[in-house]
């Protein structure tokens, strides 16, 4: 079989096939299909705020999840996906920060219970808390589908994340235009490139309907890909630049194989082999709930020492969203530590079918 | 041995080691279209994201993390390690490591033969020297001047800032310098300061404004953030000293490009930065092969490949070949020798060995200056427990340091010092933590106590690092000796070292000084000097431990004339003008600042001069 | 793994009162079986099933950790037998090192050629206690992120003195 056949069939197989995700009633077109107006453009850039942040969990989980010292190429893959994750939801704030709106992430409900269907999508899909597997990159992959051509942007209700960004950015040149949105509030909360770092995307300040649409291009190209190529839109330093759009690394991932530089969305990878050893690979029991243990449980403490650390990490992001440029740089070691915690958790026996513990990513009680 | 087999393929430049000085020089040359062969005795380190990862696991499975734990030498090609380093028994020469240590003092400080070199185990501290440090026997009476000065090397401290990518502030990074706007310019570092650590701070909370006497002037003590080639946040308002352009990008130094783009705090900084955010050659060299493939003339770099001879024409004194021996780590295949013609040749195999090659083939040493004037900054270490916690084992090695007693008057008599803080406790006092909890237990504690113990005392744990400056002093040499041959059968170094009173005498005043700091932040000294400490010394009766700090410079040093110097200010050798010797060798004094970026510098310089050389020539017809 | 005995409640149980650490801190490193492995093949099932016997029955006969720890100074820490296997135990959790044991204990017990001072494993000295007791970062591989070495460590740390 060819590798371009393998890859259709491998394309159809990602399609919903979970019982759970099928029974999902899909979101009736209740809402119209334009963003009307300037508070409703806020209420959906929160919505990508929410949207971007719903990844960080699940990628987290499947990176930690894997045993030291293996897959290392597989973790690259997944760090770098999640830590250009973190600049989307740099590059929507500084969006929704210019037109005047207020981010908001640390509060109860703003990030997603596990599994979900993606904020305000068509529901086509649930997203886990769940240790890496093949499964789990097809999830991934389903996150980051490209949106085909021609096809309408959809503020709710979406299918990819393609056609939301595509329908805020409509309301942004048309809003803009009528002269119902500006684009110089809090211009000191813009977050600038020394601001934040990650591979090799680009952290833009928004002030200007162009630098706007520029700040959204990146996001969905980071994501899909550039105008039917496999790459994202980096820039080149060194002579190393070109760089997989998140699908295509995690179709990577899937299908064992690397792209080479002169590949396309229908030629598939046709690179190195990218061995993945599946078994190297943490136990963990998909969805962890802290609900499970009494209060004084220790393994319940742990969880609410993790969920503490996530808490806080969403509030350092607020933070940094919100003109106090140094909460994104408080914000990074909290991750790390989520990760390590996750980590240990991994090493707890949930007392469930022999698996062990992992993050539950709720928002705790005390906070 | 077999007889040579000589190479067809001739090459522009060939240069002799792949560490820092070369790469820099092969990736000057290759961007001007030079045909390069690179040899290097050691192996060709991964640098891949995986391959570096195992570099990463080489080390963690060193019991004694050392700085060259994660690279290894092959056994071919050793390098000297600091755990080979004893006190030498006066007449008896340590002859257990590589290097045969005559003493009197042993030379504590190694070197790493890899592609990549010594600079795979650096700490990554960049210090520019001072206009003093260029002058020292103008303005002190003692060592001697450099052929250029402070200004000359201005414009190639900014290319070498660049190329390793420093973090820093010019604004606080204070030196006794008078004309600080002459010194800096209206320059920027290309990366903001990297972060100070909590120990830094709270030191500094306790102690800046501290005055100190020192030869009867008086210096202010501050903790100033210090200049480090490690990725910190972008500066925009850097200038691109080639394009004018402002702003920088932080990249990792090798392997995933995803990847160094801060420093992480792994905390393990001199053996290995797991993070790839702390330069090392292999960017350069890394730089050369792209710069070398673009020009259609690809850059050759072949390790396991010791160079034994240079071989030059009696008549024209040039350079014309050199020889090499390649080897397996098996024993079939055995070594094979090669020869190879070019136009120019560098040797950039560090000090030693450097030093030790000319030595080997009799060559460019007409001033017999040629391996002596060996120095490194003895290294003293005070050590103690802050009244507070200050949370050491953090970040990188070191974030900050004291600077005041980098220049002054007192230098007629005694030597410069600069006193990084550690931020790693007593890690290179004591092998702190591991020997804390190895003591504690050994002693009979255990659980809840020993728990606490270490939390209450290694949390306040703080030392300075005392680095003296040394003269030259031409009795410290390395020399060759052919009783004491490696595997290849080619000559180990011997070295001779000792410290001078020069250096002894602000040794003795440290005491009273980390006294006087330790007494002002409310210090609970530990400071213990004993026989048993590598290296140990007496002066004036007073027990001195010192250590090597890496720095291993001045056997090959530049001058104005033939006479007292091995080479020009490009770092041509008076004696065969298409011969360069690049590395830290090449500087006659050096003050308090690492030699990594003044070399740095010194290699865009000799790199310059040697395009300027080629262009001269008329084009061989190849 | 071959066990003698179940080492995943008896081991963590006194590794906990050798170490300081909760069995729930200890479990989260996961360098439990790595270090039982070790000590398995090196001192034999026949030592280390009576050590975590004996440990059973001082767990038993104490009232609260108090007189825990003091059973285990002078029965486990104090005795020729376990006392050097005891600290290796201690060493292995904090620095992640087993230390080749005392030529006493090898005299009275026999040397294992698998013995001698070695990194478990990298995993093993990245989880080593002694960093997690004061809040530091071991070298290598388990990284703070950008700056936070300018704060003091997340987790806090009691750092006050131990009781005498």
């Amino acid at each position: 079989m060819s590798l371009t056949h393998k890859f259709a069939e491998l394309v159809r197989a990602i399609e919903p096939q979970d019982g759970a995700a099928q029974t999902m009633p899909l979101v009736p077109l209740r809402k119209p299909r334009q963003i009307p107006d300037a508070d409703s453009l806020r209420d959906h850039l929160q919505i990508a705020l929410e949207l971007e942040l719903s990844t960080l969990p699940p990628y987290l989980t499947a990176m930690a999840s894997i045993v030291d010292g293996t897959n290392l190429d597989v973790s690259g893959l997944i760090r770098s996906v999640m830590m250009e994750e973190m600049l989307h939801m740099v590059l929507a704030a500084n969006v929704l920060n210019a037109i005047g709106g207020n981010p908001v992430l640390a509060k109860k409900g703003v990030a997603p219970e596990y599994p979900t269907a993606l904020p305000d999508s068509d529901g086509s899909f649930l997203v886990s808390v769940e240790p890496l597997s093949l499964g789990a990159i097809q999830t991934f992959m389903r996150i980051e589908q490209p949106t085909p051509k021609h096809t309408p942007a959809k503020a709710d209700g979406y299918a990819t994340i393609g056609q939301f960004y595509a329908a805020i950015m409509e309301a942004i040149v048309r809003l803009s235009k009528k002269g119902e949105i500006r684009f110089d509030h809090n211009p000191g909360r813009q977050v600038s490139p020394s601001d934040y770092y990650n591979g090799h995307g680009n952290v833009i300040r928004v002030h200007d309907s162009y630098s706007a649409i520029e700040a959204l291009k990146e996001i969905t190209h980071q994501g899909e890909g550039n105008d039917d190529t496999i790459f994202e839109s980096g820039h080149v330093v060194d002579g190393v630049g070109y760089e997989l759009a998140h699908y295509y690394r995690f179709m990577e991932i899937n299908l064992g194989r690397r792209f080479n530089e002169g590949d396309t969305p229908e030629s598939g990878p046709t690179g190195a082999l990218l061995p993945v050893d599946w078994s190297s690979v943490k136990n963990m029991i998909s969805n962890p709930k802290r609900g499970w243990f009494t209060a004084d449980d220790p393994r319940g403490k742990l969880m609410d020492e993790c969920n503490h650390s996530w808490a806080m990490l969403l509030r350092e992001l607020q933070a940094g969203f919100r003109g106090d440029k140094q909460g994104i740089h408080r914000a990074i070691p909290w991750m790390m530590k989520l990760k390590y915690q996750a980590q240990a958790l991994m090493n707890v026996p949930s007392g469930i079918a022999g698996m062990m513990l992992g993050p539950s990513f709720e928002w705790p009680e005390e906070v | 041995m077999s007889d040579p087999i000589v190479l067809k393929e001739e090459y522009d430049v060939v240069i002799v080691g792949a560490g820092a000085s070369g790469s820099i020089v092969a990736h000057q040359l290759a961007k001007a279209g030079r045909k390069v062969l690179v040899l290097e005795a050691g192996r060709s380190t991964r640098d891949d994201e995986e391959g570096w990862a195992s570099n990463v696991d080489t080390f963690h499975r060193a019991v004694a993390k050392v700085p060259n734990s994660a690279f290894p030498a092959t056994q071919m090609a050793p390098q000297l390690d600091v755990l080979q380093f004893h006190n030498i028994t006066p007449g008896v020469p340590d002859s257990s490591g590589y290097a045969v240590q005559h003493g009197p003092l042993p030379f504590g400080s190694d070197n790493n033969r890899s592609k990549g070199g010594t600079t795979l185990h650096w700490t990554g501290i960049a210090l520019r020297m001072l206009p003093n440090d260029f002058r020292m026997q103008t303005q002190y009476g003692v060592g001697v001047d450099w052929p250029i000065s402070y200004d000359d090397m201005k414009p190639y401290y900014e290319l070498a800032e660049q190329e390793l990518g420093v973090s820093g502030c010019v604004e606080e990074y204070l030196i006794p310098v008078k004309d600080k706007k002459k010194y800096w310019g209206d320059y920027q570092y290309p990366m903001k300061k990297m972060p100070q650590s909590y120990v830094d701070l709270r030191l500094k909370d306790r102690v800046d404004g501290l005055k100190l006497e020192l030869g009867g002037d008086d210096y202010e003590v501050r903790v100033v953030p210090t200049p480090q080639a490690r990725n910190s946040d972008p500066n925009p308002d850097y200038k691109d000293p080639v394009t004018g352009k402002r702003g920088f990008t932080p990249i990792g130094t090798q392997g995933d490009p995803l990847r160094g783009e801060r420093c992480q705090g792994n905390s393990c900084c001199p053996a290995i930065c797991p993070s790839q955010a702390k330069y090392s050659g292999l960017r350069s060299l890394n730089r050369a092969i792209a710069a070398g493939a673009k020009h259609g003339k690809p850059v050759t770099v072949r390790c396991q490949s010791v160079v034994s001879k240079v071989i030059t024409d009696p008549v024209s004194g040039r350079v014309t070949e050199i020889e090499y021996i390649t080897y397996e780590q098996v024993s079939y295949p055995p070594p094979q020798t090669f020869r190879v013609k070019a136009n120019v040749f560098v040797i950039s195999a560090h000090s030693i060995e450097t030093a030790k090659l000319l030595l080997m083939s009799g060559i460019g040493n007409s001033s017999d200056q040629v391996g002596r004037n060996l120095m490194d900054h003895p290294t003293m270490l005070t050590w103690g427990l802050m009244p507070e916690p200050v949370y050491p084992f953090r970040g990188p090695a070191q974030t900050s340091a004291i600077t005041a007693f980098r220049d002054g008057a007192f230098r007629k008599d005694m030597c410069a010092f600069v006193l990084p803080i550690d931020n790693w406790g007593w890690i290179w006092s004591s092998f702190s933590p591991e020997a804390y909890v190895g003591g504690a237990v050994g002693g009979g504690s255990f659980g809840r106590k020993l728990r606490q113990s270490v939390a209450h005392d290694v949390s306040r744990q703080i030392a300075l690092q005392w680095e003296f400056e040394q003269l030259p002093d031409p009795g410290n040499r390395v020399t060759i000796d052919q009783k004491f041959l490696d595997p290849l059968g080619l000559p180990r170094p011997q070295i001779h070292y000792r410290v001078q009173d020069y250096t002894m005498r602000s040794m003795e005043q440290a005491m009273r000084l980390s006294a006087a700091i330790f007494k002002k932040a409310g210090i609970t000294d530990f400071t213990r000097y004993q026989p048993s400490d590598v290296v140990y010394t007496e002066y004036k009766g007073n027990p001195y431990t010192y250590r090597g700090c890496g720095h291993i410079v001045g056997t090959h040093r530049m001058g104005k004339t033939r006479v007292d110097s091995v080479t020009d200010s490009w770092l041509r050798s008076w004696d065969h003008q298409n011969l360069f010797l690049v590395g830290c060798g090449a500087m006659p004094t050096w003050g308090t600042s690492n030699p990594s970026l003044t070399m740095s510098a010194l290699a865009f310089r000799a790199a310059e001069a040697i395009n300027k050389d080629l262009d001269k020539q008329t084009p061989k017809p190849r | 793994m071959d066990y003698p005995i179940d080492t995943s409640g008896q081991f963590l149980a006194i590794s906990s009162v050798l170490t300081g650490f909760s069995a729930i801190e200890l479990q989260g490193t996961g360098s439990a079986d790595a270090i039982w492995a070790t000590a398995t093949t090196i001192v034999g099932a026949p030592i280390l099933g009576d050590l975590l016997t004996d440990c059973g029955e001082l767990f038993e006969k104490s009232k609260d950790i108090d007189a825990l720890e003091a059973a285990f100074a002078k029965r486990v820490i104090a005795d020729p037998r376990y006392g050097p296997v005891a600290k290796n135990f201690i060493g292995a959790w904090y620095t992640g090192v087993w230390a080749a044991l005392p030529s006493a204990w090898c005299d009275a017990y026999g040397a294992s050629g698998s013995d001698g001072t070695f990194v478990i494993s990298p995993t093993v000295y990245k989880s080593g206690l002694q960093w997690k007791a004061f809040g530091g970062t071991p070298r290598g591989g388990v990284p703070t992120g950008h700056g936070a070495w300018n704060r003091p460590p997340l987790t806090p740390i009691n750092t006050n003195a131990p009781k005498p």
